[in-house]
């Protein structure tokens, strides 16, 4: 940190010393010769006088400077507006006024949000505890049927294949909450690597390939072999998994799911585009929030996680998504990586 | 927590039969923190409301409030400092100052504040826009999309509340659009400041959390 | 690497170079104004002062008189002095033919101050060694050089001494009149006898101290030498007492300011500061409308107004470094170029004049000051027009003129001209003040004119002398010696060798009465109250109790300026009252019946200055001679009398020295020979045939060079001529300012024009492009130019005109030499030339600044 070094001689005190020699030097004429003694000296004392003077102002004025920045910062502490504060002067003390309270309303914020923080984990909590009441009372109710009565195999089959799926719904809440919970918390950190696009866009499609042959959607995938960005690989294709899921869930049998992926000047554009039941334009916002269904997704599987954990990873890398959809043509979503 | 709340806000310009309603009654509150877009035709009033947000208007009715404060209780110089730190203004045509370096444009908002640079700061909102490397030349030098970058480095170094971003992406080319206003997003929010940003284009709209439609100085839903 | 607003304000300076250059010129316009006349003006102050220090012999500040050796030494001590010289006056020399040589002791302080040190050669040491003039040398029938031998003879208290000296230094005499001789202290020391101090005893100035000094501050001198005088024991009051301590303060080195001079001192910089004022002020407020979208982004992003404002300081100051010391440099070097031509109309008046110009502090510092002055003032409203440009300005993005907020409705129909007009109004204050600069040029040039041709030459000569030529001895010359000795008369062989010449027709001699002859006095009915006696002048004034004076003769009576004139003479004079008919009257005087009296005239009013009607026609006047009454002439006639009658030209020096303030008369030669035993010529005044003037010019040139270099003479011819230029030199000077305020004005036109054609581009553009061709351009463009101008005639000529009648007739008539003459026609010049330069600017910065295809113009307002 640089200060300005306040000198002996500070420019001011020279600048005058050498108008009043020049001054005399101008008068030399009209100067008996003990005046000009005793001018110098009374002009030597003058400015003696002068400077003392002024560093004591000076002096007073940082200590009243000081004062008052305390004075502000004990008025926040205690939770109220410092008093003597008139907002947007042309002075020191209000710009570091405004920064204070800027300060202060950013730690507010802080603390308003580890509070929402707080306040949305125990929605979370009720909401698991809610969501998970089902499939355990479920399988609750499966054990006790295969504990209690005789059952031909094939009912016994038709069952066990019952509690499969529910103890793979409680086994994908539970993944879900705790990759939520890191992402909340912080927990895990993203490592971001140079790597290549295409082998991360390929694990993200390996995860789906099955789930959309079996609904015969074709899979696309235009991606240059070379591109190559500097992301997260295993987080990013869990958020890529997330979209290309969402597509195969929303798109009727037949359709098509087209991956495209285009290098832009600051980031790397990454299309995922389907033939599905589209999204209206309102909603697009709120596609992304957490637990968000759309009434016409009532019939299929989900949590509604999906759209939000991507969109926390994509962010985190200090990318981001956006979408255009065509209600009933279907939707682009498209992922946009920074370069 | 809203930081910007409007009362019933009405600005006409001249008189008579040659006067122009460009805001006839508009109330609205932005949420702090959030991007917010505001889009609607020409002449519908978005710049007007931009502008008297930012203190370069006086409303001829109705209340502005930026965090509290009521910009009307505001004298002339006050309102230049609040510009100053509490404002980041992004234009459509950049106006960065041609004879000055992009370092020396970012910076300038600081020097008038007689402020110290925070060079932390400085390179890391350089380096997300793309700015190392670019740092001494003139802005004549740049591409559009560079001199834009250039801009919001600029409109961000004060670390101000509110960004006001008129039609930025204006005077660049659909790819450069989607780049800039993504950046305008990220760091936004990687610097918790709210932002508003006019834009005819509803693509990039629909990059906000919330969009605003202005026609003929109404808020239309 | 930090910025601030000085970073800022120099790198935006750098871009526009030609703003740049134009704002330099005009602040060094303005400095070169006030340089270049405070220069003239303090040159003219210094030379004048100069000239007539040299007349007086001394430019000390003060001088002391018979003091004491102790009173000499407590010079010394006295705190109001600075430097002072020695001298101690022995007496004149006795062998002189006609140039007086004053001998005395002096030191090298003294010879200064009386202007005789020596030139040539070095200063005393030996007590035989002296320095003496050329001219003195000359008289003693000595070539004037060094080592050579002079011989003195003079007598100091009755006691004759003849001594020879040797030369170790002259110098050139500034006055043919008499000179000083001095030499160094070894003189003193090796005659006691002659410096023995008997001043209480018999007043004898051989033996006291003289000593001429400089004042440390000329303020309150008379008292400080006063009080000094009492202090060392001598009386500086009375003149008789025996420890009498002569105390003089040098009016001539210093002089008081005439309010006059300090009045029109304060116009003139009050003029100029306008001028540079017109010119600064439009560079800078084009400079700031042209920027003003910056400045709008500036106070958007947050600039206060203080920081603008010290914004464009800081650019104003940088512009006035480079402009105000190159605006000194030129200026000084102007005004030192044309002091010479303003000297020379006035040597009209002043003979032997020196021309002498220092460069000193305060005129820098002056003009610094005051251009600096003029910048500050005239960049006060630009600037805080620009502080306070409203930050929405940023927004714009067309270029608009301030003020567009109330878009005009402008007819296109009525054609180019009407359109032309219409522009002009879009900015009422600029246009308004373009043409208030140009109608300024206008009317001072006007003025200029009027001043010049009011000039009237003819009523100067005709003061001056009445014939064609007049021959007189170089003392009536001076206008501060004249003539006064008999032994300045005319000689008779000069008198023959002139008359002789062919083409002379109508030649007559003038007589006068001098100093030599005090026994000739006149009594007309004056009472003298008082008699002061000057020794040293070797005059007895008498005073009256209004305060006139007149030299008294021998018997207490006053000498009067009596002239023998031949009827030609008298014939040519103005008698206004009694006997009018000229031949009748010289053929009474010749009868003895009496006399002319002349009463001198108010050249400007050209009526007789009735305080000096001493007597009236029908008063008789008694001569007497030797103190004894000898002849009555009663006042026949009464004539209005002018330089030519008095002495010549305009010297009055002669007529005072011998009459003072009265009476003249005029005798035929029969009854001025009878009166004056050895009757002296002093004017030998003739007119010739228009032919042979030059003959007789040439003639009287080389005459005077060669066999009689103690007379000179004066033409009509040469009086014309002077007075002419003078004449020449009002509407050199006039023309001058005037060609300053019109320079000034087309800049500011020329400024105007390309800052529009450079703002409207846009406009232009969107014209050309919907179908205006480029001349259609041009010649609306032409219109608006020759509309600033005809806008300025329009103002100019009334305004000139009033200002003649009023201003410059005042001016005029409060000047003798001026008969008032109104002219429109300088104007009408001026007019003409604006006009054609309104039509010529636009198409020419049309060419120069509008470049480049419509679409292109298009482009860059986006």
């Amino acid at each position: 940190m640089k200060r300005a070094k306040t000198g002996l001689f500070p420019p001011k005190t020279l600048l005058s010393a050498a108008s009043l020699m020049i001054f005399s030097a101008v008068l030399w004429d009209c100067l008996p010769p003990a005046g000009i003694r005793a001018m110098l000296l009374i002009g030597g004392i003058a400015i003696l006088l002068l400077t003392s003077f002024r560093n004591r102002c000076r002096k007073k004025q940082e200590t009243d400077f000081a004062n008052d920045v305390c004075e502000t910062i004990d008025a926040l502490m205690s939770g109220r507006g410092p008093e003597n504060y008139i907002p947007y002067e042309d002075t020191q003390i209000s710009k570091v006024q405004g920064k204070l309270l800027q300060y202060y309303e950013f730690m507010q914020a802080g603390q308003r949000q580890s509070r929402q923080d707080k306040q949305t984990l125990q929605e979370l909590i009720s909401d698991i505890s809610h969501q998970v009441k089902t499939p355990l009372a479920n399988i609750r109710m499966f054990t006790d049927i295969l504990g209690q009565r005789p059952l031909t195999d094939e009912k016994r089959t038709e069952f066990l294949a019952a509690m499969t799926i529910q103890v793979n719904k409680l086994d994908f809440l539970m993944q879900s909450l705790i990759k939520m919970s890191r992402l909340e918390t912080g927990t895990f950190t993203l490592h971001p690597e140079t790597a290549g696009l295409y082998h991360t866009i390929a694990r993200a499609v390996n995860g789906i390939w099955a789930n959309a042959a079996r609904k015969d959607i074709s899979l696309e995938v235009e991606c240059d072999s070379q591109i190559t960005v500097r992301h997260d690989t295993k987080w990013t294709a869990e958020a890529l998994g997330n979209l290309l899921d969402n597509a195969v869930k929303y798109t009727p049998e037949g359709g098509k799911i087209r991956v495209c992926v285009r290098p832009w000047q600051f980031y790397t554009r990454i299309d995922i585009s389907d033939t599905g039941i589209g999204i209206a334009a309102e909603h697009y916002h709120d596609v992304f929030q957490r637990f968000y269904r759309a009434r016409e997704a009532a019939s299929v599987e989900g949590i509604g996680l999906g759209l939000y954990l991507a969109r926390s990873i994509i962010s985190l890398q200090k990318g981001y998504i956006s979408v255009q959809s065509e209600h009933g043509k279907g939707s682009v979503f498209s992922v946009f990586l920074p370069n | 927590m809203d930081i910007i709340t409007i009362h019933n806000l009405k600005k006409y310009f001249g008189t008579g039969s040659r006067q122009v309603k460009a805001l006839d009654g508009i109330s609205l509150s932005i949420e702090k923190g959030k991007f917010t877009a505001i889009i609607g035709a020409s002449g519908s009033g978005k710049t007007t409301l931009m502008n008297t947000v930012g203190g370069l208007y006086r409303p001829t009715e109705g209340e502005v409030f930026v965090d509290g404060i009521r910009l009307a209780e505001l004298s002339e110089e006050q309102l230049t400092i609040f510009r100053r730190r509490k404002v980041g203004y992004i234009f459509q045509d950049y106006n960065l100052i041609p004879e000055l370096t992009v370092r020396e444009n970012i910076l300038f908002p600081l020097m008038l504040d007689n402020s110290r640079p925070d060079e932390i700061f400085f390179r890391e909102i350089t380096g997300l826009l793309r700015l190392d490397g670019k740092l001494s030349q003139f802005p004549y030098m740049l591409s559009g999309g560079g001199q834009q970058c250039a801009a919001i480095a600029r409109a961000m170094i004060t670390k101000p509340s509110i960004l006001l971003a008129d039609e930025p992406t204006g005077s660049l080319d659909a790819k450069t659009s989607q780049n800039v206003a993504g950046l305008l997003k990220t760091t936004a929010e990687a610097f918790h400041q709210t932002l508003l940003m006019i834009t005819h284009n509803t693509e990039l709209a629909q990059l906000a959390d919330r969009v605003i439609k202005l026609q003929d100085g109404h808020i239309i839903l | 690497m930090e910025i601030s607003l000085k970073t800022l304000a120099a790198r935006s300076f750098r871009t526009y170079k030609i703003r740049n250059l134009a704002a330099v010129l005009a602040i060094m316009l303005t400095a070169i104004l006030f340089t270049a006349v405070t220069t003239i003006g303090m040159g003219t102050m210094e030379s004048l002062t100069l000239t007539q220090q040299m007349a007086k012999g001394s430019k000390a500040d003060g001088d002391f008189r018979y003091m004491t050796a102790e009173q000499f030494g407590q010079l010394e001590n006295a705190g109001f002095i600075e430097s002072y010289g020695l001298r101690m006056p022995v007496g004149f020399l006795t062998n002189t033919a006609r140039h007086n040589i004053e001998f005395d002791v002096m030191d090298e302080t003294q010879a200064k101050l009386t202007f005789c040190n020596p030139g040539y050669g070095t200063v005393p040491q030996a007590e035989n060694e002296v320095v003496i003039s050329d001219a003195a040398m000359l008289d003693l029938g000595i070539e004037p050089e060094i080592r050579a031998v002079v011989p003195a003879e003079f007598s100091v208290r009755g006691k004759t001494y003849v001594l020879e000296f040797v030369v170790s230094g002259w110098y050139k005499a500034s006055s043919g009149q008499g000179s000083i001789m001095w030499t160094g202290t070894a003189f003193r020391d090796a005659h006691p006898d002659i410096f023995r101090y008997t001043y209480p005893a018999d007043a004898s100035p051989a033996g006291t101290y003289f000593s001429d000094f400089t004042a440390v501050s000329p303020r309150g001198l008379e008292d400080k030498m006063k009080a000094w005088a009492y202090s060392v024991g001598g009386n500086p009051e009375d003149v008789n007492a025996s420890d009498y301590l002569g105390t003089a303060v040098n009016q001539v080195t210093n002089a008081p300011i005439a309010p006059k001079t300090m009045a029109m001192g304060i116009v003139i910089v009050a003029l100029f500061i306008l001028c540079g004022y017109l010119l600064i002020y439009n560079i800078f407020d084009i400079a700031v409308m042209q920027e003003i979208r910056r400045f709008g982004l500036y106070r958007t992003i947050g600039m206060s107004r203080k920081q603008v404002r010290k914004l464009m300081n800081l650019q104003a100051s940088w512009l006035s470094c480079a402009g105000i010391p190159l605006g000194l440099a030129a200026g000084f070097f102007i005004g030192k170029a044309t002091l010479p031509v303003v000297m020379g109309t006035l040597s009209s008046e002043y003979a032997n004049l020196a021309v002498n110009v220092s460069p000193s502090p305060v005129i820098f510092f002056g003009a610094s000051f005051l251009t600096a002055l003029t910048v500050f003032l005239s960049t006060r409203k630009p600037i805080r027009a620009a502080a306070g440009t409203p930050p929405i300005e940023a927004f714009r993005y067309a270029e608009a003129a301030s003020g567009s907020r109330r878009a005009k409705r402008r007819s296109a129909e009525g054609g180019l001209p009407q359109m032309a007009w219409s522009n002009l109004g879009r900015s009422k204050r600029r246009s308004f003040f373009i043409m208030v600069s140009l109608m300024l040029c206008i009317v001072l040039l006007n003025s200029v004119g009027i001043a010049a041709v009011s000039m009237d030459t003819e009523k100067q000569v005709n003061f001056v002398i009445r014939t064609d030529f007049a021959v007189v001895n170089i003392a009536s010359a001076n206008g501060l010696a004249g003539f006064t000795r008999r032994e300045q008369g005319l000689k008779e062989e000069t008198i023959h060798d002139i008359s002789g010449r062919p083409g002379i027709k109508n030649g007559s001699l003038v007589y006068k009465n001098t100093l030599d002859d005090k026994n000739v006095t006149y009594d007309f009915g004056v009472r003298i109250a008082e008699t002061q006696n000057r020794p040293e002048e070797d005059k007895v004034i008498g005073m009256t109790e209004d305060g006139f004076f007149f030299n008294l003769g021998s018997d207490g009576r006053p000498l009067s300026n009596v002239y023998g004139m031949s009827a030609d003479s008298i014939s040519r004079m103005d008698i206004r009252e009694g006997e009018t008919d000229a031949g009748k009257l010289y053929r009474r005087m010749q009868a003895g019946e009496g006399v002319l009296m002349g009463i001198p005239i108010n050249r400007s009013t050209m009526h007789m200055i009735e305080p000096l009607r001493f007597a009236e026609v029908g008063d008789t006047v008694t001569v007497y001679k030797n103190g004894e009454a000898v002849m009555e002439l009663p006042i026949l006639a009464a004539a209005a009398i002018n330089g030519d009658d008095m002495e010549i030209g305009y010297t009055v020096n002669g007529t005072f020295e011998v009459g003072g303030d009265g009476l003249y008369l005029y005798l035929p030669y029969e009854i001025y020979r009878k009166l004056y035993d050895r009757p002296a010529v002093y004017k030998y005044s003739f007119d010739a045939e228009a032919d042979t003037r030059d003959d007789i010019t040439e003639f009287l040139e080389t005459y005077m060079h060669t066999s009689d270099p103690s007379v000179t003479y004066m033409s009509a011819e040469n009086a014309r001529k002077n007075a002419e230029s003078s004449r020449t030199m009002v509407a050199f000077v006039g023309g001058l300012i005037g060609a300053i305020f019109g320079i000034a004005g087309i800049l500011n036109l020329i400024n105007t024009i390309v800052t529009a054609i450079i703002t409207r581009r846009h406009e232009f553009a969107t014209m050309q492009s919907i179908g205006m061709t480029k001349k259609q351009l041009a010649r609306m463009l032409t219109y608006e130019g020759i509309c600033y101008a005809a806008g300025a005639c329009i103002l100019g000529l009334p305004v000139s005109a009033v200002l003649g009648f009023t201003v410059v007739r005042s001016l005029t008539e409060s000047l003798w030499y001026f008969s008032f003459h109104f002219t429109l026609v300088p104007a009408v010049i001026v007019c003409a030339a604006l006009l054609l330069a309104g039509a010529c600017i636009p198409s020419a910065a049309l060419r120069l600044f509008h470049k480049g295809s419509i679409v292109e113009k298009l482009r860059i307002a986006e």
